[in-house]
């Protein structure tokens, strides 16, 4: 078996896909077309539905860092008064929206209103508070409770769904077309069936050897995140789809030679996302799975079809980081077993406090109650100035070691 | 100054002193004893459940048995009590009582009961959103649930005692008020140190021991003649921190006298609404919603800036003192909207960022001096 | 000796005391520095008189002494003491009016400082407790390399590009540059990289009370080229530095002195 990484094709198509994308969007600023605003885990169906364009800072943020400007970015941000200790998307983001700097020409198409859910954390809560300060433009605010327990009770689904029908009719209303009801159910339903082949997608990864990895899945998340609730989503996906299903067949491995398999924790590392798959791969060890693009396909318990509404507002509580440890421990136990672990890289994320804080304990529990080892990687999402190379490295190649030492 | 004045801020002050020998005594006498994260927690409830209630506070010192447990860059509250948790400091707690706030302390919520099983955790996860009717059923439901929660371990919580509860606790906020009025036009008459021994010592105590003292200690204040004379710059302090760990005395020090704040540990936690008559329940989420809301939490039209601003204005306060407790996110994201405001208002700011278990360094002194220079180069222009 | 009274300002920091007199016309009569040993008021004796030798005057000529920096409050016989922010601040807007933006850096702690028009201060920010980022660490790295401080900058540019330095706690940063020689990197790239370094600490705080022209530098790091350079790049402007940069706290105090009569 040969050791040259085969290179996933669709990459090209996604690459036209976003660049089509946000180029459209930006083309729009200034038109008719209304730009919403929104964060990564926010109801987009009700945008799609109601015509209007989702804009998504965070996954702009990620292409900031993954371009290598997300430092300076930051730096503006700090400069404006926020402090090094926020959110790097965050300072991302008010950096590029102060500088103009960005991949995208000239930055992102200034919002008509912003839409914020917080179930990937309350620091959205605060930074879409302060996007409202910067825009005046209306904020539409999904509040989904963290939960403690295993189990989301009918409370938490109501008040959630209360909110999505405000939202609806508070969109109507502001732009005096209220949102079609049929047209609502049909991206309602496109968009579950993208995360249904988002989630096949992962599934495959199950495969030994792994047809692609965790770095790889990073990258072709951009269009779940920003198109979900499209024809485009779907297409895409499906291609990609095809494309795994081919090399699981042709038994193209994305780690020639895999030897071991990992499950990544947080949200990636974009400044490092090509060395660090180079990093892994040359030590034969796969990240198959990961717990950060898993939540874009999260599937909730609850189901209705006759009230879709509902159905969704159970989706928007969101998985694995708005629950507490237990359930956390469950998921990773649950990924440990699909995808045959071997153990986990928990990249410990200076910038996501509701995300990092709990790793330790979890490390903890999946070793003593279950023997997988854990590697703690300290590093930020976005933010390079407090990354070291060298110990990086080291760390990884003494856990690559470890795991060595236990498969003999 | 009168002597019952000196002398009954001296007995704030030895509260303060041994800070959990109030609570440990009430548990000698067979009450339990519930610990409070946050002053978002319906206090009212829990002591109409029958327990005597104290804040779980950070304290001085390294925290290494959390640092085994969370990482660095939370915020040193959170470390220090998670700390003294593991360290069995709070074994003495029949209830520890966590409301949902920031990422963090959600966090710390579950670190803290799997850490230490032994004392029964509850958390009272409302809503982040204090605005709306979805919210309030939300909230509604929610402190349904932690009611039935305490009968299952205390019996039968009736809403006559809850009322009961209610009123007590809208007596020693009404008569905390009062104290803080006479602060901001009598400086002269205690330190701005004395003030919070009393301000804590509140935080430590049940009302229902706490309100006969301050009730002496406002009425002694209030019969004082004459004016104030105030040679230094008023300051009004606000942020993150959730007790005194020097940072009051090294700032009077340097030359303020800090005339009112807007932090949680103080005004916030007795400027709140009264609540309407009727339905306890009702009445609790009426204060909920009502409350200046903290930075973690969102209510349509807030303006942070705005808001502390009003507050200066109404203290006459010559700055703000923001105390930021480094890693804290919800003020930090504020703190430079804060800061425009208040200087386009003509209010200068210092900002202070604090480590809650380590004292006041020295060097803080050399800033707030600077500050007071710069207040008082303004006032002569 | 003439017995025209004059105004002190004596500025007490970590590394050197300085001092500066004024006379009544509002002329400056003479300024002294010298390192600043053990006891801190003792110092401050000594550079006064100094001063005063200098200018030919008399100690009883001294009418008022304003007191800044680190040891101000140890000089028991001052007549007000005023922190070295507010002093650097007007020290620097007296010579030049339109100076927006101060940087201090001196042997213990680093300041920014923006002032507004009139000259008051705006907003200031200094660094926290540890050395990094200040003069001190700058020296320990001269004694560390065998060189003098005067020696430091003019090598430092030499180097194309800097030597990567991580840590810039100074006892680290000393077995990092130890290892860096044995590694064979060039003693000029090292000094550069330690300018990188605490151009990198001192950016951070310039960038939170933000920067704008005409920024100015004072303290004696403002002696040292190689970081003067390394900020301009950083901060994207052209830094004045004064003719005795290390006096310009003192100055700021006379200044203070002198208005109080
Ligand atoms: N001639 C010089 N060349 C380069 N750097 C110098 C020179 N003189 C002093 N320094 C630097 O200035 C620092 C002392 O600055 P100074 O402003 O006197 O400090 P402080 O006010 O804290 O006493 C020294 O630590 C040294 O790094
Ligand atoms: S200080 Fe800030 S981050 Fe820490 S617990 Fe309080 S609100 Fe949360």
């Amino acid at each position: 078996m040969s050791d040259e990484r085969v290179p996933i094709r669709s990459y090209k198509r996604m690459k036209e896909i976003m660049t089509m994308y946000y180029g459209m969007a930006k083309m729009s600023e200034g038109t008719d077309q209304k730009i919403a605003w929104i964060t990564s885990g926010g109801p987009v169906e009700i945008l799609y539905a109601a015509g209007i364009t989702p804009i998504y800072p965070e996954n702009h943020a990620a292409m900031c860092g993954a371009t290598k400007i997300a430092d300076s970015l930051c730096a503006a941000a700090e400069e404006r008064g926020f402090s090094r200790d926020l959110c790097s998307y965050a300072r991302t983001d008010f950096g590029s929206i102060y500088t103009k700097n960005s991949p995208v020409p000239g930055g992102l198409p200034k919002p008509d209103l912003l839409v914020c859910c917080n179930n990937i954390c309350d620091t959205v809560t605060k930074w879409y508070q302060e996007l409202q300060r910067i825009f005046k433009v209306p904020l539409f605010f999904i509040d989904a409770p963290y939960q403690y327990g295993m189990e989301d009770g009918p409370e938490i689904i109501d008040y959630v769904k209360a909110q999505l029908e405000e939202m609806i009719t508070g969109i109507g209303e502001l732009f005096g077309k209220p949102i079609d009801p049929d047209k609502l159910n049909y991206t309602i339903d496109i968009s579950e069936k993208a995360a249904a082949l988002w989630r096949e997608i992962q599934g495959m990864l199950a495969h030994k050897p792994a047809p692609m990895n965790s770095f790889d899945t990073f990258i072709h998340l951009a269009p779940i995140v920003t198109l979900r609730g499209t024809e485009l989503c779907i297409e895409y996906y499906e291609q990609l789809r095809d494309e795994m299903k081919e090399r699981i067949e042709l038994g193209i491995a994305s780690v020639p030679g895999e030897k071991y398999r990992l499950g990544w924790d947080n949200l990636a590392i974009w400044f490092k996302i090509k060395e660090l798959s180079d990093k892994f791969a040359v030590g034969k060890a796969a990240l198959v799975v990961s717990t950060y693009p898993e939540s874009f396909c999260y599937q909730a318990p609850y189901r209705d079809e006759n009230d879709k509404l509902r159905s969704l507002a159970a989706t928007y509580i969101g998985g694995y980081i708005n629950h507490g440890l237990d359930y956390r421990e469950r998921d990773l136990l649950h990924m440990v077993e699909k995808f045959s672990l071997d153990g986990f890289v928990m990249h410990s994320n200076r910038s996501c406090r509701a995300y990092s804080f709990g790793q330790y304990e979890l490390a903890k529990r999946l070793m003593q109650k279950h023997g997988i080892p854990s590697l703690m990687l300290e590093a930020d999402m976005n933010d390079s100035r407090a990354w070291s190379d060298e110990q990086a490295n080291t760390r990884i190649e003494a856990f690559l070691e470890t795991l060595a030492a236990r498969k003999n | 100054m009168a002597i019952e004045t000196l002398e009954s801020i001296g007995l704030f002050q030895a509260v303060c002193a041994d800070p959990y020998k109030t609570a440990h005594k009430a548990s000698e006498n067979g009450r339990p004893v519930a610990g409070f994260m946050c002053s978002y927690s319906p206090q009212e409830l829990f002591h109409a459940a029958g327990y005597y209630p104290v804040r779980i506070t950070a304290r001085h010192g390294g925290t290494p048995r959390a640092d085994e447990i969370i990482q660095a860059y939370s915020c040193s509250f959170a470390r220090s009590v998670l700390d003294r948790a593991l360290s069995g400091e709070f074994e003495f707690l029949d209830l520890v009582v966590f409301a949902h706030t920031c990422d963090t302390l959600q966090n710390v919520a579950d670190l803290w009961r799997s850490n230490r099983p032994e004392v029964p955790v509850v958390i009272v996860s409302g809503p982040t959103l204090t605005a709306g009717k979805p919210a309030q059923t939300y909230f509604r439901q929610e402190l349904d649930r932690v009611h039935g929660v305490l009968e299952s371990l205390r019996g039968k919580i009736s809403y006559e005692a809850i009322w009961d509860s209610l009123h007590l606790y809208e007596q020693h906020r009404a008569m905390m008020r009062r104290l803080y009025a006479v602060r901001r036009a009598r400086p002269d008459l205690m330190s701005g140190q004395d003030l919070y021994w009393v301000v804590q010592a509140a935080q430590l105590m049940s009302p229902e021991e706490h309100l006969p003292l301050l009730s002496d200690l406002v009425e002694s204040l209030e019969a004082e003649n004459g004016e104030a004379e105030c040679f230094q710059p008023r300051v009004m302090l606000a942020g993150s921190v959730c007790e005194d760990s020097g940072f009051i005395s090294a700032i009077e020090e340097a030359g303020c006298t800090i005339v009112d704040d807007d932090l949680c540990m103080g005004s916030r936690s007795f400027l709140l609404p009264e609540a309407p008559e009727g339905d306890p329940m009702d009445a609790l989420t009426h204060i909920y919603f009502s409350r200046i809301p903290c930075p973690a939490f969102h209510r349509p039209g807030f303006d942070p800036g705005q808001h502390m601003l009003e507050r200066a204005r109404e203290a006459h306060a010559d700055g703000v003192i923001l105390l930021l407790t480094k890693f804290c996110d919800p003020w930090a994201f504020d703190y430079p909207q804060i800061w425009n405001t208040l200087e386009m208002g003509g209010v200068p700011t210092l900002l202070l960022e604090v480590e809650q278990n380590v004292p006041a360094p020295a060097q803080l002194r050399t800033r707030v001096e600077a500050f007071v220079e710069m207040i008082q180069s303004k006032d002569e222009l | 000796m003439s017995a025209a009274p004059c105004y002190a300002g004596i500025d007490v920091g970590s590394a050197t005391a300085k001092a500066v007199l004024f006379g009544r016309d509002g002329s400056m009569l003479a300024h002294a520095i010298i390192p600043s040993g053990g006891q801190l008021s003792l110092s401050a004796e000594l550079v006064l008189t100094k001063a005063l030798e200098k200018a030919g005057l008399a100690r009883d000529a001294v009418q008022t002494v304003v007191a800044t920096g680190y040891g101000r409050d140890t000089v028991t016989w001052r007549t007000k003491s005023i922190t070295e922010i507010t002093c650097h601040a007007r020290g620097a807007y007296f010579l030049s009016p339109h100076v927006r933006s101060v940087i201090d850096i001196g042997g213990q702690d680093s300041k920014a400082i923006s002032l507004a028009q009139d000259g008051s201060v705006r907003k200031f920010e200094m660094n926290d407790k540890c050395a990094a980022g200040t003069g001190r660490f700058l020296e320990v790295m001269a004694r560390t390399l065998g060189l003098s401080l005067e020696d430091f900058g003019p090598k430092a540019l030499i180097a194309d590009t800097p030597a990567k330095i991580s840590s810039t706690c100074t006892v680290f940063a000393e077995s990092e540059v130890i290892s860096l020689l044995a590694q064979g990197e060039t003693v000029e790239r090292i000094l550069a990289g330690l300018c990188a370094a605490i151009t990198q600490r001192v950016h951070s705080l310039a960038s939170r009370v933000g920067m704008a022209p005409e920024v100015m530098m004072t303290g004696g790091v403002a002696k040292n080229i190689g970081v003067v350079k390394r900020i301009e790049q950083a901060i994207g402007f052209t830094l004045t530095i004064p003719e005795e940069p290390q006096i310009i706290g003192a100055l700021g105090a006379a200044l203070y002195a002198k208005d109080m009569g």
